[in-house]
């Protein structure tokens, strides 16, 4: 199904993400058991709760990463569990965008070369990709220059895999504590920029957080704790 | 597949990673390297083994000679059972044989000298008697073989040369003489001299007599020192310088009615506690020696092949193991599969196409390199081949192929589990 019959279907569809019943296990561990949620377009999600709690395994699952769980996700309208290695990496390169905890930049590549690599690697025409990514890293205040991302501050690494994470114009962002290395008024550029960007293109937004300053931004706040989801208010 | 993509794609990934790569694409190098360079002189060494130890032996014949050891007047041992007329006629009844040429040492000391390419030369020899049906029909008639005493005079002794002794010649073992790079046909036609009675060795009571001489064949069925001469010419000296002794053959050359009769004849032969040689006897000695060498040859390359590939995979797939993290982050970004396995079976089967390519190259280059050195310093190699390195592109080809499958294979199918692995786990540090 292509994207573009997909956006047209937004109306109908009230959710780009949907899960249903999310159970997962380490061992004799229940992480996650029985989470549902949904996740409508644009729309700003804060992810809370105590370190070990599942943050990052339920961002894993929602970006397809994790995929020995039980219960359904669909996104887009495709139910995850029913597509092939193929179809899922054209899921995540067409719908999804992610900010990893740790960024999983290529340290020797350029914060440039870093954000047009899925693009490249996908066989797209690298023009509009490129175009596109200086115009991210431009709006993020990172210099396309030759400077290997290894040489980047921790604060201009995080910025590089915001940028990389929504080159590919995803319909749901997934972002691990993408603020995690940024002092506050960091911190608050990186999310004002964010809710432009969201604006602009569209996309929702799933984000592990912990400071207080950014969950007012959120539409919705929800705390992972004993395996669910629970909104709070 | 766009190639800009693909390119810009492949310069990403290797980017700070070329020198892993230099390792495993050395060793593959090396590898065909050596493979091009063994199987080239190994089959060039075949080729000098077959030439060496072939003879012009005729499939219908059977060449009798005695149990003991003898070089003609260089008798170095003796006993067993000697060929005389009896046992010759014993041949010539049997109804097997169609007829029997026999050979006859001299047996007083003689000595060959003359100039060949300006250089003098000396040598020792001994005469050996032979009938004019052991030079074969195509040459009988153009050489006179029928020589005595009586002709020397107005006509030259014909002499067959034997081919082992240009060989001896040529690997330097006559020093004084300086007669390198003499080929069989070079030699023909050459005049010389040869003195019976005396050699620098030995010396008869009867004066020594010289006569005129001039190589008219060569042959590679003569013994070493043996200077083939017509028979009776051999029988006249013989009596002249020792009157009271035996007609005793160096061998017989027995030619079977049909070839089919040859074991037989041979089994003949060994009953009378005489020698037989055959060209499928020699062929089959032959053979087996060959056969020893292109098997220690082959083990050797199969070695050097193994070790080289496995250390060449086992780096590949070093690499990709300490890059299972980076494949994590493109399959996480949403990369296909089936471009990220492409682009990289594309770039193993390029690099190892080039180092094999180049590394084939470089063997060829060795191995004619080799050859062309081995035959300036040894002209007995020379003169019994053209070169030491034989390029049998079919078969280094599939070697080279066989290589490139296998290492591109083997590195594929462990990309491929990798490709199988769960992104989070290729994530975990």
């Amino acid at each position: 199904m292509s994207k573009l019959l997909i956006m047209g279907m937004e109306s109908i569809l009230e959710s780009i993400m949907e899960a249903r019943g999310i159970r997962r296990s380490f061992g004799s561990i229940d992480v996650l058991s029985g989470l549902d949620l949904e996740v409508r377009h644009g729309e700003f999600l804060a992810v809370v709760g105590r370190s070990g709690v599942g943050k990052s395994t339920l961002l894993a699952i929602l970006g397809t990463h994790d995929l020995e769980h039980e219960g359904t996700l669909s996104i887009a309208g495709r139910v995850t569990s029913e597509l092939s290695p193929s179809e899922l990496a054209e899921l995540r390169r067409e719908y999804l965008g992610f900010v990893f905890q740790d960024f999983h930049l290529l340290p020797e590549l350029t914060a440039m070369e870093n954000v047009i690599l899925p693009a490249v690697f996908s066989g797209r025409d690298q023009g509009p990709a490129r175009h596109q990514a200086e115009e991210i890293l431009e709006r993020l205040s990172i210099r396309a220059d030759e400077t290997p991302t290894n040489l980047l501050s921790r604060g201009e690494r995080q910025r590089v895999a915001v940028a990389r994470g929504l080159v590919n114009g995803p319909s749901v962002l997934l972002a691990d504590e993408p603020s995690a290395s940024l002092d506050m008024e960091s911190e608050q550029t990186l999310f004002n920029l964010l809710d432009e960007l969201r604006r602009e293109m569209g996309f929702a937004l799933i984000a592990v957080i912990h400071s207080k300053a950014v969950l007012d931004r959120a539409d919705r706040i929800l705390e992972l704790r004993e395996g669910v989801l629970h909104e709070m208010a | 597949m766009k190639w800009p993509e693909t390119r810009t794609a492949l310069h990403l990934w290797n980017r700070g990673h070329w020198r892993d790569y230099i390792f495993s694409q050395g060793m593959l190098f090396i590898a065909s390297l050596l493979l091009v360079f063994f199987i080239a002189i190994g089959l060039g060494v075949q080729n000098l083994l077959d030439r060496f130890l072939s003879s012009d032996l005729p499939a219908e014949q059977v060449r009798v000679t005695p149990a003991g050891m003898q070089a003609g007047f260089f008798q170095t041992e003796s006993g067993g059972i000697e060929i005389t007329e009896d046992v010759m006629e014993e041949f010539q009844g049997s109804h097997l044989v169609k007829r029997v040429d026999p050979q006859i040492y001299a047996h007083v000391p003689a000595s060959l000298r003359g100039r060949l390419g300006g250089q003098p030369y000396y040598t020792d020899i001994t005469l050996e008697g032979v009938t004019g049906e052991f030079l074969g029909d195509s040459l009988l008639a153009e050489i006179d073989w029928s020589y005595t005493l009586a002709d020397s005079a107005e006509s030259y002794l014909p002499i067959i040369l034997s081919e082992n002794l240009l060989l001896l010649y040529n690997a330097a073992f006559a020093e004084s003489n300086d007669l390198i790079g003499l080929t069989p046909d070079g030699v023909l036609g050459t005049e010389c001299t040869v003195t019976l009675g005396r050699s620098s060795i030995a010396e008869m009571e009867l004066p020594s007599i010289t006569v005129r001489a001039r190589i008219e064949a060569t042959s590679r069925n003569m013994n070493l020192f043996a200077i083939g001469v017509p028979f009776q010419f051999v029988d006249q000296i013989n009596n002249l310088y020792l009157p009271g002794d035996s007609r005793r053959y160096s061998a017989l050359v027995i030619t079977a009615n049909r070839a089919e009769d040859v074991p037989e004849i041979v089994r003949m032969v060994e009953a009378m506690g005489l020698q037989a040689e055959t060209r499928r006897g020699i062929a089959q000695k032959a053979e087996v020696l060959v056969g020893a060498v292109t098997a220690a040859l082959s083990a050797l390359a199969a070695a050097i092949l193994l070790s080289a590939l496995s250390s060449a995979i086992h780096t590949l797939v070093m690499d990709l193991k300490n890059r299972r993290f980076a494949l994590g982050v493109l399959m996480a970004l949403g990369t296909p599969y089936r471009r990220l396995a492409m682009i990289f079976a594309f770039q193993i089967f390029f690099m190892s196409s080039v180092s094999m390519v180049l590394g084939a190259g470089l063997g060829c280059l060795l191995a004619w390199g080799a050859s062309s050195a081995l035959l300036s310093l040894s002209a007995v190699l020379r003169s019994a081949v053209d070169s030491l390195a034989v390029f049998p592109i079919g078969w280094l080809s599939a070697g080279i192929g066989l290589m490139l499958i296998t290492s591109t294979g083997i590195a594929y199918a462990f990309f491929g589990r990798i490709l199988r692995t769960p992104v989070t786990r290729l994530l975990r540090p």
